[in-house]
């Protein structure tokens, strides 16, 4: 069954993104739900939503986090899914309001990574193989075969990175608000070959929060509908192990994008969006992804990098927030984050990062090894 | 006739210059040691000496496996266990380890030899290794080094048959380590020398002679260059009948010191000489080899000390990086560690972490780890066993992790595409990071991946393939 037309968005909400040390997940929940309910005009929440769907990584108590914050008697629903977990709960949301079982939902990502006292991913030493078990090296896996056949270079993703710094300079709550050079980006620490410490995004905490609604409603609430065109999810199995992969792209985002695309009617994506963020978790995930996506041929994103084709003032512009790499990336809030970074954009709040005229907007997440991938597609008609 | 019928040696290609090592700059060609890096051990360099042994051999004569160690990482849990997965030898093969002592090399070439004479098993592979683990700043740390060595004991193509022996127990205490303790002790040195090394040495030593000791090689174990020198004048022994003890090259190895000395001899002796061999440790014993050459030149045994001891030389940079190898840096807090790897994992995948064992379905695909399902045709259950140790491969991708703690970062790692196999997840080892390549032939190698929960935890590496070995 496709989603498509069936549900509207009529809150977003999300609060800074940041280290927010005097700040724990209950309290950047709230911020994030309070704005996303006076946005949708939901003064009596527990009248007017009827479940919650939330998801979150590192979490050492889970969905108590958000009944805990919100104070709301409800249905409460928890997913994971690495990094896609954000695009997963809004999916999970969207699913239930299709199937007629609630009305009006409430979808909450969240994390506080900031609370274990070290920086970056936790690195997993539990087995023996598989090691080194860090993010930056299993996304970096593509770099040798795809800089070997397609001749892109470390400072193709540097470009990626400085665009991405310039776009969250541009964003009130992003995280980093720095512009950097390409030098800056080519000469910094090296983190995993080719990633340098500006090839990776920026680990924060944060919460973003959007309220859906079914079809019938949708012109109940404070705001104009924007309708949900597809939610998609596609899996593929571990690349380390996978026999046939040729390491020039990531096959879970290939996956959920041809179900995505089917189920938004989308034929031809680069024309037919107008505004995307994708999961530049890594620079090199942003490249592969705008050609998994299917934005551009495979192997000609340098081209595009160079003449800047994804920059805020291009034909598609990416990560018009800043991204994962500035914004910031509270793992389980990243994907609704970037729906709500896109609902601006729809709605033509998005000041100066605003992509004039924008009616179609995609949203992007992949993680694991990477192994899952979630996409959002959302329209204003 | 039983005796040695192969032999191969394994030195870690890390050097430790013993100028660096007393906080002077590194000198050009001066004394080093040989340093079992971070991801080594006794187990790992026994794998790798074994393996050197077996080369172009078949593995399944073998009955017994005894490991002579006195740095095992466990103090119950047996080690020639692990060497016997590692090296895919059935699970019926006796196994035995000797500890405790520096002399358990040649108490175990004794033991597998009368086993096989005994006629208990056919064939019986013997490897000593030690890690010599001195305090920082002692003598003992300097004099130390790293190495393994392994024999092959049989009756079919000896090399080396076994003509007599000697014997010298001593109780004294002389050179030790408590149980729990890290570092060797010992009573003051001229003692050590006086009275627990050169009598018993000297005496077993003496005992071998016979009146064509001239044209005899000597093999004699030392705990430093000196002492060595004044045995070999107290046996009346010229410089060139005499092994290099390999101080300033590899340094004094412990239980492998003898074997490593024997196979540097063995690459050399001509048939009908004889070698003799004396190694010390709570007294001392001394064997006679006589070569008979049965499998000998032209068959491709020779220059195995030179290929170990020349594979890959590599400087340890810095001190520091030497510490944190060992586990030397001082920290207030114990490393981050929790209860390790689970038992009953290691237990479900001990075929593929240590025999790098994988599987091959009916319809073809090979598959690494284990699973239940095939990737290919979909179907469950229809594997058969395959061994990937020996197989090498090429590198289809590779990163250099600068993020995952290590003594020397970055970590290399790599997906290996195994020749005639699946694709491997793999760190790379004894590399220089800026040769990592895609397409790079790899071989496999042994070690120890980490010491979660205060245990040391194996898997196989990969390694630039060798040009050739014979």
């Amino acid at each position: 069954m496709s989603l498509r037309d069936k549900v509207a968005i009529v809150g977003a909400g999300c609060c800074k993104f940041s280290e927010n040390w005097t700040k724990g997940s209950e309290d950047m929940i709230a911020e994030a739900a309070f704005e996303a309910y006076a946005d949708a005009g939901i003064d009596e929440p527990n009248k007017q939503i009827d479940a919650i769907y939330c998801g979150s990584l590192y979490s050492p108590t889970g969905p108590v986090d958000v009944s805990e914050a919100l104070k709301l008697y409800k249905p409460l629903t928890a997913v994971y899914n690495y990094c896609a977990t954000g695009t997963e709960a809004f999916r999970a949301g969207c699913m239930s309001i299709a199937a007629g079982v609630y009305d009006t939902v409430l979808v909450v990502g969240y994390d506080k990574p900031k609370d274990r006292g070290v920086s970056g991913p936790s690195v997993s030493i539990r087995g023996v193989r598989d090691l080194p078990a860090t993010p930056a090296g299993w996304f970096a896996m593509c770099a040798a075969p795809y800089f070997d056949k397609f001749g892109a270079t470390r400072e193709h993703l540097a470009k990626i990175a400085v665009k991405n710094h310039a776009n969250g300079c541009l964003a009130p709550k992003s995280f980093l608000k720095k512009e950097i050079t390409v030098d800056d980006a080519l000469n910094a620490r090296m983190i995993s070959w080719p990633f340098g410490l500006y090839d990776c995004a920026a680990q924060t905490d944060g919460a973003a929060v959007t309220i859906i609604t079914k079809k019938d409603l949708a012109k109940t609430f404070a705001q104009d509908p924007i309708w949900v065109k597809a939610v998609a999810s596609g899996s593929s199995p571990n690349p380390h192990t996978d026999p046939d992969h040729d390491f020039l792209r990531w096959k879970a985002t290939e996956n959920a994008a041809a179900e995505a695309y089917k189920m938004a009617g989308i034929d031809n994506p680069f024309d037919q969006i107008d505004v995307a963020q994708l999961h530049d978790c890594f620079t090199l995930t942003e490249l592969l992804s705008y050609e998994d996506l299917g934005f551009i041929e495979k192997g000609s994103a340098k081209d595009h990098i160079d003449s800047g084709t994804f920059t805020l003032q291009g034909e598609l512009p990416v990560n018009t927030d800043g991204g994962l790499k500035t914004f910031g990336h509270p793992t389980g809030a990243t994907g609704v984050r970037m729906i709500v970074e896109n609902v601006n954009q729809l709605r033509g709040r998005a000041d100066k990062r605003q992509v004039k005229n924008a009616t179609m907007a995609l949203s992007h997440n992949i993680g694991g090894f990477p192994t899952g991938c979630g996409i959002s597609i959302i329209g204003v008609e | 006739m039983t005796g040695i019928s192969a032999y191969g040696c394994y030195v870690p290609p890390r050097r430790m210059s013993l100028s660096v090592l007393s906080g002077r700059p590194p000198k050009d060609g001066g004394p080093e040691k040989a340093v079992a890096w971070s991801d080594e051990d006794s187990i790992t360099m026994s794998v790798e000496a074994a393996r050197q042994c077996l080369t172009g051999r078949g593995r399944d004569k073998i009955g017994l496996v005894i490991l002579a160690t006195t740095t095992h990482a466990f103090d119950e849990k047996q080690g020639a266990v692990i060497v016997a997965r590692a090296l895919g030898l059935d699970e019926t093969v006796r196994t035995m380890d000797i500890g405790h002592s520096l002399r358990g090399g040649s108490q175990a070439l004794l033991s597998a030899i009368d086993a096989v004479k005994a006629g208990s098993v056919k064939e019986a592979l013997v490897v000593a290794a030690d890690c010599r683990l001195g305090a920082p700043g002692s003598s003992t740390e300097r004099n130390g080094g790293d190495a393994a060595a392994a024999f092959l004991i049989g009756q079919d193509g000896v090399i080396a048959e076994l003509s007599a022996t000697a014997q010298c127990g001593l109780e004294l205490v002389d050179v030790w380590r408590r149980s729990g303790d890290r570092f060797v002790h010992s009573w003051e040195e001229r003692f050590v020398v006086q009275h627990g090394y050169l009598p018993p040495a000297q005496a077993a030593g003496e005992a071998l002679k016979t009146d064509d000791i001239g044209a005899w090689r000597w093999v004699l174990s030392a705990p430093d260059a000196r002492s060595h020198g004044t045995l070999v004048h107290k046996l009346g022994l010229s410089k060139d009948q005499v092994e290099d003890p390999l101080f300033g090259r590899v340094g004094y190895a412990g239980a492998a010191h003898a074997g490593l000395q024997l196979v540097s001899a063995l690459d050399k002796a001509e048939v009908g000489q004889s070698i003799a061999v004396v190694n010390h440790g709570d007294g001392a014993e001394a064997l006679a080899f006589k070569m008979v050459g049965q499998g000998m030149i032209g068959q491709g045994v020779g220059g195995r000390f030179d290929a170990a001891v020349s594979r890959k030389p590599t400087p340890v940079k810095s001190l520091d990086q030497y510490r944190k190898a060992r586990g030397l840096e001082i920290t207030e807090y114990p490393a981050i560690d929790d209860q390790g790897v689970s038992a009953t994992v290691h237990f479900r995948d001990r075929a593929e972490n240590i025999s790098l064992a994988g599987q091959v379905c009916e319809c073809g695909e090979p598959q690494f780890p284990k699973g239940r399902v095939c990737i290919r045709c979909g179907q469950m259950d229809q594997w058969s066993e395959r061994i990937y140790a020996e197989s090498g491969g090429a590198i289809v991708t590779y990163t250099l992790d600068a993020f995952f703690p290590s003594p020397e970062p970055p970590t290399a790692v790599a997906i290996v595409q195994v020749n005639d196999g699946p694709r491997i997840h793999m760190q790379v080892t004894d590399v220089a990071a800026d040769d990592v390549a895609i397409r790079m032939p790899v071989d496999f190698v042994f070690r120890r991946i980490h010491q979660v929960g205060q245990r040391p935890n194996y898997f196989w590496k990969c390694t630039p393939a060798e040009e050739s070995q014979s």
